[in-house]
Formats: C-alpha cells, structure tokens, sequence
C-alpha cells in the first residue's frame, strides 16, 4: 500500500515539475514548436511576407511606431475566430463560445465570451436574466491607425501627444505562437510592457535591462509582472452570479498589471493625489476584487449609458458620445460602481 | 457444235471443278486457321502484357487539365462571403455572408442578384451562415455556426426543415457541407469528435469516421469534404493544413501536406479537384486521373484587382467550366472560366 502511494506521489511531483508539452490555451496556435516544425509556413513567408511581421495575408506595409505589424493581421485571426469560426471554438467577432463544455471545463456551448466580442457580444448588461446578442457599443478598436491609447506613459506627463497613439493588433494583446513550456491565460502576451510600445522582432537582441532608460514609465514598465498563468480547469464564457453580476473569482490580480502595460497612468495602489495632472486621483487598480476587468470586458460590450454616465468627458477633454459611449463597461450606465458602493 | 459436250469430257471438266473448289476450301480454311493462331496469339500477348488503357495512353482529361482558368469578373454586393453553391442547373449563385446582414444571397450566373434570405426570426447577431450546398432538387443546405444547425431551405427560401443531431446525441457542431450524388456530405466540429458524416436526403445517418486529432484518419476543423467517382473522400483539414483522401469506407489513404488554411472544395467534370488555400490567397487544383492524385497548378495572388485574392474561402464549379469563388475580405465572389 506505502508503495503505491510513493508512486503515485512520484508520478504527480514528476506531472508538475517536468516541463510538458501542451498547446496554447487548447488552441491551434503551435506552443511545441520542434526543430523541424511545419507550422511557420502556415501564417508566414520568409522571403515573400506582405507585412512587417512577414505574414501571408497582410497588404498594408506602412509600418507605424509603436505598431507590431500591420493593419490588417486581424483578416488573419479572422479566418479562425470571426463569426463563423470556421478554425475555432472561439468567436470573438461575436463575443460567443462556439462549443459545447467538454467535462465541465470549456463553457456552456453558444454562451457568451468572457471577453464580449468586437462586432456583436453576448451579455446581460441590464441584468435581465437572459443573455441577449447585440452589437458592440464600444471596443478596443483592433486594426485602427492612430488609436488613442488613455493612459500610456508615466504619471505627469501631461495631457495626450502623438506619441500616446498606437495601431492595436491582436497580437499586440495574444501570443499567436503560445508558450511552450507555460500556460498563460488567454495567451496574453507576458511581454507587453515593452510590446506595447516596441515593436519587439524589429528590437530582439537590441532591448535588455542594462540598456533600459531610467524614466519612470520604462522603471515601472520594469517593475510590472505580466505573465497571468491560466485558471485549471480553463473556462471561456460568462457565468453569472446569484445576484446578475459577472463572476470575476477566476481573475488573477496581475491582470491589472497586465493592462497597465498600456493604459499605465490608471495603475493605482491607492487614492493618493498622483501628481498627475489629467489622472490626478485615480480609483484603486491592484487588489483582487479591483482588478480592471472587475469593471471592463477587453474586447467589446453591450452597455449602454444614461444622461450621465454618457456624457463623461474623456481624459482629453472631448466630450462624452451619449448612450454609445460604453467604455468597455460590462454593465450598463455605471451599475459597475453599485456592488461596492451600494446606496445608503 | 461445240454446245454439246460428250459425257467423258463432262466428266473430266467435272471433277476439275471439284478439285479446285476443294483447293480453294483448303486455302480458306487454312486462312481461317492461321487468323484464329494469330487472334489467340494476340489474345495471349494481350492476357500477358495488358495495361489499363489511363497507363498505357495519357488519360482524355491531361489535355483539359493542363489549362488553367482565366479570370472573368467578380460579383460584388455581399459582406465577407464564405460559402458558395449553385442551383443543379448552374443558372442561380448562392452564397453565405459572415457580416452585416449576415445572408443568403442569391444570383443568376451574370451577376444580378435575385433574392436573399436567412434563418427566420433570427436577427444577424444571432446567427452566423458558413457553408451551403443544393440539392438535385434545388434545395439548399445551410450551415450555422452560431445556432449549431444545418438548415434546409427550398429554391425560394423558404425553410423545410432542421437537421437534426444523429440519434442519440443531442448537440452537434456542423460546420462543412456538400451533396454529391443524393448524399450529403457533413464535416461536424463539436469539441473532440470532428470527423465526416454522410446522409441520405432523408436525413438518415449512412457513414460517420475520424475525431479530433492531428494523426491520419483525425480532423482539425475540417471544412470541407467531397467524393469522386469511386466513392473516395476528399477532406480539407483546416488546421491541420492538409487534404486527406479516404476510401469509400472512410479508411485512411493518403494526404497531401504543407497547405496554409485548406477550406473549400469542388470536383469539375475534368476530374480536376479544387481546394481553396485561405491563408496562401489561392486556389490549388489537383488531378483525379490518377490516384495518388497529382498537383496540377495553382492560380490567383494575395491582392484587390482583378483575380487577386484576399483570403478566399469556398469554390463552386459548373458544367461550362465556371468556377465561383468566394473572396471573402474582398468583399465578392470572383468568377473564372477555362
């Protein structure tokens, strides 16, 4: 009897400390790739690439700063993941897990993405009880030169300059290649302090810590840990709780980390004055239940805004865009505030 | 004088007759003889050394395959097409949009578009229409990825029927579909089991094989799948980025490798299989004369003019040697022509 139990105490030391081979998030994207690896053809050309990153479908060469590569890469993803998901069980376009569960694990089948969806989502922002399909009101705008990025840079920089747009890729978010020896939730990049601003295969061999500026954006983008290993088992759609409300016990407090490797001047560790003088008090960003997807999905939502919460200016100044102007938030007008701030 | 032959001479000139007569039957049957030896001797050369007339005379078909097709124009008016079928008498176009309205579009082989139609009582977030096909009958099969169903429309678009999950099972994913010879042909995706399902018209399950994998016999998204005239299969494995041919029984033979996104597939009257490359922005054309079948040529190029592609997804063939290609981020379906 001791005997077994050694071994099979063996056996689960050895399936947790032995590196082991496993696909990206259970995705097509390659996470073992081998010397003789057939999969690069797949997406790229080496001598014949129409993008920077030298992919196959992409047209648009101009290649901006800040942008990894090209426009167009989300044709690319599409071809898996848009609205017929003809190579994936994950629809993002429509914000819906194309699948039925498999053990439990994967998400009840046609239910929606955590992450809402860039064309339509599947949400219950109005707490109705039954999820409705419809199209986004807002979205991280994915392909689209010059995009605002709010919050980029350190405290005290002022108020947004060129230098603070960006063109969004999928990629600039998720590793398409996945990671070999780690699971990462969603295969979000564990790199992105510095890709969300560098155009990391343009700066491989160039970018290291002895060579990193001493501003405080490139000592806090040091400082920030990115890598948000995958929940066990993965789950990928929406389950609400008793009370309507998402259930965001899965998150993993780094996420907001994670975030803040583009929108950093929204990290906060407390309300403190920042100094800074756009974001000079900013709500606190770095505890479990405050993470930013507490409040916000990463692809796009269904909410839409009131008299009030529409008309909010952005950081900018530009003013509020009326009941469209959902920022992201999974709940409609600001019923994100009212689990923790319930009225008196 | 001379009229009249006394018996002697009769007889003489009688038996002279008879003799040559006798000659002539031996020089006959002799003839006759050495025609049979020669007859059974080509018959034992030809028992000995034949050869299927395909191996010893280029097969009919090599002279048509060797042509490629030429570009003619493009159909525009359709959001990010993906699937493609045409009416069992080439004259009507049918294609499945993957945004804005989210339709089934219908046009005459000109170009001029018809009528569209779509799921009913559903709006264009609520479903999502990938691959069709049509019947001998002129009905026509819809798959929908966002309502995991298989639709079954007539001509007009009026719906006739849902497919239902093969018995005993209550959830299925169907995402390819084709009909070759009254049968219809399912590539079906539901999580760990993505494999090959065919029906007769009826609805009845006939033949199902192959699961998630990336072995020979498995599937990983597979698209698309057709049968020629022997009854073999052809599978597009899309992410597993080959083309897998299967016997009539669904036993694994053989697959051609190293293709980028294989989606859509269509068989000529030429024995020319087409498979549309999504991500190589081409469309690969194969010979069936032979087994394993052979690559012939590929034709288009990443681009927006003409004969260009940007990520094309599915291909219709007629009898005229039409062939319609959705384009999908193009925006139209392009048609070429041999």
């Amino acid at each position: 009897m001791r005997r077994w139990a050694c071994s099979l105490l063996v056996g689960l030391l050895a399936m947790l400390v032995l590196p082991r081979p496993g696909w990206a998030d259970n995705g097509p994207h390659e996470g073992t790739f081998t010397k003789t690896t057939d999969a690069c053809a797949q997406c790229h050309r080496a001598h014949r690439g129409q993008g920077p990153g030298l992919l196959a479908g992409d047209l648009v060469t101009t290649q901006q700063a800040r942008v990894l590569i090209d426009t167009s890469q989300i044709n690319l993803c599409f071809s898996c993941h848009g609205s017929a998901a003809t190579g994936a069980d994950t629809n993002v376009e429509d914000g819906i897990y194309m699948n039925r569960a498999s053990g439990g694990q994967f998400g009840v089948p046609g239910a929606g993405l955590r992450g809402g969806g860039f064309v339509n989502a599947l949400m219950d922002p109005d707490f109705t009880g039954t999820p409705t399909a419809a199209p986004v009101t807002s979205k991280h705008d994915v392909g689209v030169p010059g995009m605002i990025v709010w919050g980029l840079g350190s405290s005290g920089v002022g108020h947004v300059t060129s230098s603070q747009r960006a063109t969004l890729q999928c990629s600039s978010c998720h590793n398409p290649h996945g990671f070999a020896n780690a699971d990462r939730y969603r295969i979000l990049r564990d790199d992105l302090p510095c890709a969300g601003c560098h155009d990391i295969q343009q700066q491989k061999g160039r970018l290291s810590q002895a060579s990193m500026p001493t501003d405080a954006t490139h000592q806090l983008a040091a400082r920030l840990n990115t890598a948000i290993p995958d929940e066990r088992p993965p789950y990928y759609t929406i389950r609400y709780t008793p009370d309507g409300y998402r259930d965001v016990s899965y998150l993993d407090e780094r996420i907001s980390e994670w975030c803040a490797g583009c929108h950093t001047r929204y990290l906060a560790t407390g309300t403190d004055p920042s100094g800074d003088a756009v974001f000079a008090y900013r709500h606190r960003t770095t505890a479990q239940e405050l993470t930013c997807l507490v409040c916000h999905v990463a692809h796009g939502t269904t909410a839409t805004m009131g008299r009030f919460s529409g008309d909010v200016e952005w950081p900018d100044g530009t003013p509020g865009g009326g009941t469209t102007d959902s920022r992201l938030l999974h709940v409609s007008n600001r019923g994100v505030c009212y689990p923790c701030h319930p009225a008196p | 004088m001379s009229d009249k032959v006394k018996g002697p001479e009769r007889s003489a000139i009688s038996n002279t007759r008879q003799r040559k007569w006798a000659r002539r039957r031996l020089i006959a049957l002799g003839a006759l003889f050495l025609l049979l030896v020669l007859v059974a001797g080509l018959w034992a050369y030809y028992l000995r050394t034949r050869k299927p007339l395909s191996a010893a005379l280029p097969p009919a078909p090599a002279v048509a395959q060797a042509f490629k097709p030429h570009y003619l124009f493009s159909i525009y008016g359709v959001d990010r097409p993906l699937g493609i079928a045409l009416s069992p008498d080439g004259r009507y176009i049918y294609v499945t949009e993957s945004a804005g309205e989210r339709l089934i579009k219908v046009f005459d082989r000109e170009g001029q578009f018809i009528r569209s139609f779509a799921v009913p009582d559903t709006r264009p977030a609520e479903r999502a229409p990938v691959y069709v096909a049509v019947d001998s009958y002129g009905r026509v099969y819809v798959t929908d990825r966002r309502r995991f169903a298989l639709y079954v429309f007539d001509a007009d678009g009026n719906l006739l029927r849902v497919f239902s999950p093969p018995q005993g099972e209550e959830f299925w994913t169907p995402l390819g579909v084709n009909v070759v010879n009254d049968e219809i042909l399912v590539t079906e995706v539901t999580r760990e089991q993505h494999r090959v399902m065919v029906f007769d018209l009826e609805g009845r399950l006939k033949t199902v094989f192959g699961r998630e994998g990336r072995e020979n016999g498995e599937f990983w998204f597979p698209n698309a799948v057709v049968r020629d005239e022997e009854g073999n299969f052809y599978v597009s494995d899309g992410n597993n980025g080959r083309l897998q041919v299967l016997d009539p029984e669904g036993n694994f033979l053989y697959a051609l490798r190293g293709l980028n996104l294989p989606r859509g597939l269509a068989i000529d009257t030429e024995k020319r299989l087409f498979l549309v490359d999504a991500v190589a922005h081409q469309v690969r054309v194969f010979s069936l004369a032979s087994q394993p079948i052979v690559a012939l040529y590929e034709f288009g190029d990443i681009g927006m003019g003409d004969g260009e592609f940007r990520y094309p997804n599915d291909i219709a063939v007629d009898l005229t040697g039409r062939l319609y290609i959705t384009d999908r981020e193009n925006n139209r379906i392009q048609v070429w022509s041999y």
